[in-house]
């Protein structure tokens, strides 16, 4: 009997096609496709008719040549037929043997297979994961790349420099930013403050006072004095709020720039949330590839089993019938019970023991036919 | 058949003062076109002015050939102590007596006399043009020299003025246009403290003019310049409330040691004449007279005389004398003083001016007991007596040509009878003549001698002396000639003794119409 080796892988291999993770698992495919090897390993690949057929011709064949032993002085029958016996007990044990060692080979063989198709089944299969931000793509080695769109990342990067341009303001030199600021409230002030000159001055000429300079007020008449210290003031003061200004700025531009930067790392935080739906999604798929292959590896184990059962049950069929073949051609049982073979008693003469190369006859070359009929049966 | 004589008086000739600017006929007869060394008198009359008794003894020694002493002050200190600060012969002297030179600093040389000299806080400044201001402390003979370099630099002002706690200086070389006050009550910080400056630049009201004096009247900063008044209000507070507050164009003050004040007004010469500025009570703006109308011709060319003598008018003096109650001003280059009588202004706004002649003063100061010091060639003399010195001094009145109100007749002087007060052993000459003649007839007479009341001598136990307390003379001279218009006049020899010319009575003939 011969294993179908293609149709037996084959039929491992299908089950794996039918787990998919876009799919899920089609359990009819599934449940076909383990029934396949099943009928393919089934006794009915032992052809035994055939089997049965080149028993009976052997055995009239032989049983043609050989006539009845009753015709010899000599038990040659007996002789013949213990030797026979012999050789076919010995034959059908070696082809046992073979055929056993054979069949482990095969289990050893189906079982690695199964094996690496768990691990198949079961491995991690990359996906990738689309939104509207971009595709992140996983690999085999458990990585992801978070693939922004253009767009997004166009986005992420203007966000990341501006980000960047702001944190440079931060760092900047707050004197300089001071200083800027103040010209700028410098600048709204002076206006205001060139009007009031002017107006003091229409006053102060108009008053005689125009010339006035005064050692007590710095060389300079108290009103123009006085004015002089009200725009110092005002220029401390804007100076100081210049500072504070300037502060308060670089503040913000601290929040904006934190704020732009972890803006830029949204889309990258959405692809991540949105790998981890899609790796919920994908472990639903991974589980039910992976309930496939533990299943397919559990039937396809079950199913193995039933092989080296079904194996098994061959065997012992098969030498059950080669026992009942040498039984019948040898004779079986003993005393009252014994049963004599084709091969065996009257039968077998002396022009038989010549015929079969008793004596100093040459072996006929029926038997040796016979012999590698047999072997070829056997698939030796 | 005899014609009745038509009787002329001339009531108290003169009391009007001169007038040289009104045409003469018709003028009132108590003008008079010259008053030489006269003095309105306390009863209204012409009489003659005081001379003077020169005090120092050693004049020659220290002034030598100069024009003697040109300024003077009376410092009095705290304690009561009087020193007087005169200057001349390029020299600082101490006394009355005897003039006593002040030790200078070293290295310091005078090259002029104008100094004006200023009491202010029990010290004396001295202030002149182009040299550095000068201080005696408490009337100290030894003169300290104010800073005149580093950070506290005093201006080298020609005018000075202590008000307001403060001093005030002007009219410097190279900036005539800028007003200095001191520190308060520091006369010699003038950088430092409270003090200050004002540049006029802008304030003149004619847009330029320099300054030439100050002055503090009626509660006002007065900054007088040639040709306007700049009148300052605030001055207490110059650093802070030192205001404008009113501005006089086209009168300025032309001579720095002109100004006066007589307690209501405040005197001093202009390129218009001798001007008074008056008090406001009511009014904005300060009442300005101009009280040399009278003479004003005559006056502005001595002021020219005097200008084109010195190169400036700094020489030109004033005093008031409440006393006296005249103003006097000299113009030592002419000789001639003006005396203005404050008691009350005529009609027309003038005072009653008079002219002094060879009395020739260089300096004026009233001294604290209010005598009248005034500067002579020969040291400080004080006005008083009817001498100049050791010399009598002519007194002259004429009157202006009168035509007795019949402009179109002859009139023929018969006879004049003179009432004069005073003029004990005093030579009198009477002038007369017509139709506007300087060639006058003149007739010569003189008074006897005669005592008078002797007012505080103990003459206990002498020779009795019988006597009126005031010597009235009454001379009558027989008169000739005639004319359409009069002139009288008189001409005394001024010997010791006062002379007041009460009445003119003329006695004439009016004759046929011209």
């Amino acid at each position: 009997m011969a294993l179908n080796q293609s149709a037996f892988n084959q039929a491992l291999t299908t089950p794996m096609q039918n787990v998919s993770p876009t799919t899920g698992f089609n359990q009819s495919a599934f449940t076909s496709a383990l029934t396949t090897p099943v009928q393919n390993v089934s006794p009915t690949g032992f052809n035994q008719t055939t089997f049965n057929q080149a028993a009976q011709t052997g055995a009239s064949t032989l049983s043609g040549m050989l006539g009845s032993s009753n015709t010899s002085g000599f038990d040659l029958g007996g002789f013949a037929q213990g030797l026979l016996g012999a050789g076919v007990d010995y034959y059908a044990g070696q082809q046992d043997i073979d055929a056993q060692a054979q069949f482990g080979q095969m289990s050893n063989q189906a079982a690695q297979q199964m094996g690496q198709q768990a691990v198949q089944g079961t491995s991690f299969k990359p996906f990738s994961v689309t939104t509207g931000a971009g595709t992140t793509q996983t690999d085999a080695q458990g990585g992801f790349n978070l693939g922004l769109s253009p767009e997004q990342a166009a986005m992420q990067a203007q966000l990341t420099q501006q980000a960047g341009g702001l944190f440079g303001g931060v760092t900047g030199d707050v004197g300089q930013a001071s200083q800027d600021i103040y010209n700028q409230i410098r600048a709204i002030q002076n206006p205001e403050e060139q009007r009031d000159q002017l107006r003091l001055n229409e006053k102060l000429f108009a008053r005689g006072r125009g010339g006035v300079s005064s050692a007590q007020y710095g060389g300079q008449g108290a009103e123009q004095f006085g004015f002089n210290q009200a725009q110092q003031e005002a220029m401390n003061q804007a100076a100081f709020q210049a500072r504070q200004m300037a502060l308060g700025e670089q503040q913000q531009q601290l929040a904006l720039g934190q704020g732009l930067l972890g803006q830029a790392y949204v889309p990258q935080q959405q692809q991540l949330d949105a790998l981890t739906a899609g790796t919920n999604i994908a472990n639903i798929a991974g589980t039910g590839q992976r309930q496939g292959a533990q299943l397919q590896a559990e039937l396809g184990g079950t199913g193995l089993e039933a092989l080296l059962r079904s194996y098994e049950s061959g065997l012992a069929g098969e030498q059950t019938q080669r026992n009942q073949l040498v039984d019948l051609l040898l004779g079986s049982g003993q005393g009252a019970n014994a049963v004599e073979g084709l091969l065996g008693g009257s039968s077998l003469g002396g022009s038989l023991g010549a015929a079969v190369g008793v004596g100093d006859a040459p072996t006929p070359q029926w038997i040796k036919d016979l012999g590698n009929d047999a072997k070829s049966w056997l698939g030796l | 058949m005899a014609q009745e004589l038509k009787h002329v008086t001339i009531s108290a000739p003169g009391f009007l003062g001169i007038n040289t600017q009104d045409s003469p006929i018709g003028l009132d007869p108590a003008y008079a076109s010259i008053a030489d060394n006269c003095v309105i008198d306390q009863l209204g009359r012409v009489g003659a002015r005081k001379g003077y008794d020169l005090l120092t003894t050693n004049g020659p020694a220290v002034l030598g050939t100069s024009r003697g002493i040109e300024a003077m002050v009376e410092f009095v200190s705290r304690t009561g102590v009087k020193t007087v600060f005169s200057a001349g012969n390029n020299k600082i002297f101490t006394g009355t007596t005897t003039l006593v030179e002040c030790t200078l600093p070293a290295g310091y040389v005078i090259t002029d006399n104008d100094w004006k000299m200023v009491s202010f806080n029990n010290d004396v400044y001295f202030f002149q043009k182009g040299h550095a201001p000068l201080e005696s402390i408490v009337g100290s003979t030894t003169l300290t020299l104010l800073p005149t370099t580093g950070g506290n630099v005093v201006p080298q002002g020609n005018e000075i003025l202590a008000a307001y706690g403060r001093l005030w200086t002007c009219d410097i070389v190279d900036n005539k246009y800028t007003v200095y006050w001191s520190s308060l009550l520091a006369g010699d910080d003038w950088n430092g403290g409270s003090s200050g400056s004002v540049d006029l630049t802008t304030v003149w009201p004619n847009g330029y003019d320099e300054v030439v004096a100050l002055a503090e009247h009626n509660n006002f900063l007065l900054v007088f310049g040639k040709k306007s008044i700049i009148v300052y209000s605030g001055a207490e507070s110059p650093n802070s409330e030192l205001t404008l507050h009113d501005t006089i164009e086209g009168t300025g003050c032309i001579a720095r040691d002109s100004i006066q004040s007589t307690g209501t007004d405040l005197l001093f010469l202009s390129s218009r004449g001798v001007m008074s500025l008056g008090r406001l009570l009511q009014q904005k703006s300060l009442p300005l007279n101009d009280i040399s109308k009278n003479v004003r011709t005559d006056l502005l060319s001595l002021v020219s005389v005097e200008e084109q003598s010195n190169g400036h008018r700094e020489a030109i003096k004033a005093v008031y004398s409440p006393i006296d109650a005249f103003y006097l001003i000299t113009f030592p280059e002419s000789g001639i003083v003006y005396c203005f009588d404050v008691r009350q202004p005529l009609e027309n706004g003038s005072f009653r001016v008079t002219t002094w002649s060879s009395l020739k003063p260089t300096a004026f100061f009233l001294f604290v007991d209010d005598t009248l010091y005034m500067g002579q060639v020969l040291g400080i003399a004080k006005y008083a007596g009817y001498l100049d010195g050791d010399e009598r001094y002519q007194l002259r009145y004429f009157s202006n040509p009168n035509d007795f109100q019949s402009p179109a007749n002859l009139k023929f002087l018969k006879k004049f009878n003179l009432t004069i007060i005073g003029g004990q052993g005093t030579p009198t000459t009477l002038n007369w003549g017509y139709d506007y003649t300087s060639a006058f007839t003149k007739q010569e007479f003189t008074f006897g001698s005669s005592n008078i009341a002797e007012y505080g001598l103990s003459e206990y136990n002498t020779d009795a002396e019988y006597s009126a307390s005031i010597v009235i003379q009454t001379p009558k001279v027989n008169s000739t000639g005639s004319g359409s218009v009069v002139t009288v006049g008189i001409e005394a020899e001024i010997n010791d003794a006062a002379f007041s010319i009460q009445k003119i009575d003329i006695l004439a003939l009016i004759g046929r119409l011209i």
